[in-house]
């Protein structure tokens, strides 16, 4: 790893975020005109060498705004400046190239590689379009990333493991040297001890290339695990955003209360009561075509009174870099 | 031997729809009870042991988490407890006994007398599982229509209360639907109404909260808790996931290599894993005693491939702990000194609480612990 290519050489200037999102909108059409707001007034930040830990319950916006982050989807309104460069803006070659400097890795890793080409086919056809290396830089990577490149490089993704293909679309992305790693979901598909070991190395490897990484996840203890902050996603919205063990230990939303009170504990072993959090509610989770008006929480919210059904909560810092949107913040 | 163990078993589950009695004869003897079983597929690479000698017991009312990597043998049990695999492929020995009644040498025709109405099935993708193109109710209602010959109405009233003690609550809406007009969670529902519509005694769910958010997941695991605390229902939860399985079950076996490898009360379990693989199975979840950032513990190498095994202990050759003698003589499932009901294989047990994680760390190996620096 000592010869690894420079870092780095935006110089973004005043801008110290990589990535900066700001009142991010993406429209999805759902086919009769009918349209359904994915992502709503969205807006965060992620520093150089950071991870922001993502969650929220499935069709909450999560992978459209990743997939917004690259312009895989074209948003409605807003900011997307990835270092310093305004992505939703951008056309052709500048967009391109901005693309490049934004990698994504993706939740199931032997379907994201292609089938027929071998690994260092995979890895070369990348870096050939960019001209960001040869066989020699894919074999480092291979290294860097915990694979044996005597074994795998000329092997098919079918003849890897999980975790293996997952290193593979982790050098895959290096390869590029982007400043922005964009992880969907990487580890959901992965057994428990195989897990550890890729959540591990994405640490490393955030560390060592002081990568910002949005780390997507359902699942709070992975993600409080590799994150310093977290951010929690509802319908489209955020609505706590703070730091990993805040929002873990002092959460201020009562949707993220609910997220973590689900979560089965190690624990709670042989306590013989089921999860109060899987008690039956009275209200089913709404449906995202028609949010409901206010706080979208309130129809499950325990807390939620008038003013919540008749007005969005507007995204406050309670306390010293932790905020939440909420009428009624947990204290 | 094979005939009368269905007709009976339908006969005397009827009465007790609304779910009191354990069913079979009062007495001791469990439920479920596997001895020695051995399920062995023949492939082109030769016989491969999915099943390595399993015996373990379940009482009525009771929920056992088995717990495992993938390929570890989880789903090939619930398969053969079932009868769901093909014999020309497959050969099983040893005994299923069901309320004493040994599943095994059951032909096909009593098998499917067995199925819905004493043993049901709910699997991990409810999408895959229910049928695309038939309306939620009478998919509900199909299992005891045939095996009651049950009225249309009388059909129709059934399947609204399953619906209902499902946990659905506008159970007749729900009726009329196709799956694909139904959330995940709600799917799983169904799915899990279909199951217990003939009031089973043994309910064996593979994964059944895998695909699904974590508040949902709660929801359903409470609803299984409920089902078996209800109706008697014995459950095998299936998961990859120890906290699904600790928070819900009552006992937890954790396979290995088609082998129990530990087994014993959940909490017993959690809290003083005695086998090195569960000890390293608890510590490389991430929890609550982790600081965000801080190294996950790793268990090197990946999970042993059934074909090509090493004589000794299966995980011996990922085990931090290992000597000569793991790597030589398989160690056997025995019990503690301390406590009868925890069983356990290994030679070098631990002895320590999983409360502050101690002791010497898993073996380190660069190939699979870190990127080479």
């Amino acid at each position: 790893m000592s010869d690894l290519p420079p870092e780095k050489t935006h110089s973004d200037g005043a801008a110290t975020a990589v990535l900066s999102v700001t009142d991010l909108v993406v429209e999805l059409p759902l086919g009769l005109q009918r349209k359904v707001h994915a992502v709503s007034g969205v807006s965060f930040e992620i520093g150089r060498d950071e991870t922001l830990g993502l969650v929220g319950e499935s069709g909450c916006g999560k992978s459209t705004l990743a997939k917004a982050l690259v312009r895989l989807v074209s948003p409605l309104s807003g900011k997307v400046l990835l270092s310093g460069q305004d992505v939703t803006r951008a056309r052709g070659k500048a967009l391109r190239s901005l693309r490049r400097n934004a990698q994504l890795i993706f939740q199931d890793p032997i379907s994201s590689l292609n089938p027929r080409r071998t690994v260092l086919a995979s890895l070369l056809e990348t870096m050939s379009i960019w001209s960001t290396g040869d066989s020699d830089r894919a074999v480092r990577l291979l290294e860097q990333v915990g694979l044996d490149p005597s074994l795998v490089a000329n092997r098919l993704p079918t003849q890897l493991s999980g975790g293996q293909c997952q290193r593979v679309s982790v050098a895959r992305a290096l390869s590029l040297s982007p400043s922005l790693l964009i992880c969907d979901e990487p580890v959901s598909a992965l057994d428990v001890s195989v897990q550890a070991q890729i959540l591990n190395l994405l640490q490393d490897i955030r560390e060592h290339h002081k990568l910002a990484t949005l780390f997507i996840s359902h699942d709070l203890s992975v993600v409080r695990n590799i994150s310093n902050r977290i951010a929690v996603m509802y319908m489209g919205k955020l609505c706590e955003l703070g730091s990993a063990n805040e929002v873990y230990y002092r959460p201020l939303h009562p949707y993220t209360r609910l997220l973590l009170d689900s979560v089965p504990g190690l624990r709670s072993a042989g306590t013989g009561e089921p999860h109060a959090a899987g008690a039956p509610s009275a209200v089913n989770a709404p449906s995202a075509i028609n949010p409901p008006t206010g706080c979208r929480f309130h129809t499950r919210c325990p807390f939620a009174d008038d003013i919540c059904s008749l007005q969005a909560p507007p995204m406050l810092e309670i306390t010293p870099g932790h905020a939440a949107a909420c009428h009624h913040p947990l204290t | 031997m094979t005939d009368p163990g269905g007709e009976a078993g339908l006969v005397e589950r009827e009465g007790e729809f609304g779910g009191d009695g354990g069913g079979g004869p009062p007495g001791a003897s469990p439920l479920l009870e596997l001895r020695s079983l051995e399920t062995t597929y023949t492939t082109d690479r030769g016989d491969l042991k999915v099943l390595d000698g399993v015996s373990l017991a379940l009482d009525a009312g009771r929920i056992l988490g088995l717990v495992g990597e993938s390929g570890s043998g989880k789903t090939a049990l619930l398969r053969s407890v079932m009868g769901l695999f093909p014999t020309s492929h497959v050969r099983m020995s040893g005994h299923v006994l069901l309320d004493g009644q040994d599943l095994l040498g059951l032909d096909r025709q009593a098998l499917r007398r067995l199925w819905g109405s004493r043993i049901a099935m709910v699997f991990q993708d409810p999408m895959s599982s229910l049928n695309p193109v038939m309306r939620v109710g009478r998919q509900v209602s199909e299992g005891p229509r045939t095996s009651r010959h049950l009225g249309r109405s009388e059909a129709r009233e059934l399947a609204l209360a399953t619906l209902r003690s499902a946990g659905i609550r506008d159970a007749s809406e729900i009726y009329g639907r196709f799956p694909h007009q139904l959330s995940g969670g709600l799917r799983q529902r169904v799915a899990i109404a279909i199951a217990i519509a003939s009031a089973p005694q043994l309910l064996l769910a593979d994964e059944p909260t895998t695909s699904l958010d974590v508040t949902i997941q709660a929801q359903i695991l409470y609803l299984l808790g409920t089902l078996a605390r209800q109706r008697r229902i014995a459950v095998v939860l299936v998961t990859h996931d120890l906290a699904v399985a600790a928070s819900t079950s009552d006992t937890i076996a954790v396979m290995y290599a088609g082998r129990i490898v530990e087994m014993g009360p959940a909490a017993t379990v959690m809290a003083v894993p005695r086998m090195r693989y569960t000890q390293a199975l608890i510590r490389t979840s991430p929890q609550a005693h982790h600081e965000p950032g801080a190294r996950l513990e790793v268990i090197p190498g990946r999970p042993a491939d059934p074909i090509d095994l090493a004589p000794g202990c299966a995980f011996a050759p990922r085990c931090g702990y290992a000597d000569e003698r793991c790597l030589t003589i398989r160690p056997e499932l025995e019990i503690t000194q301390s406590d009868t009901t925890h069983r356990f294989a290994c030679w070098n047990p631990s002895d320590s609480r999983m409360v502050a994680p101690e002791g010497p760390a898993l073996r380190q190996r660069d190939d699979d612990e870190r990127p080479a620096t």
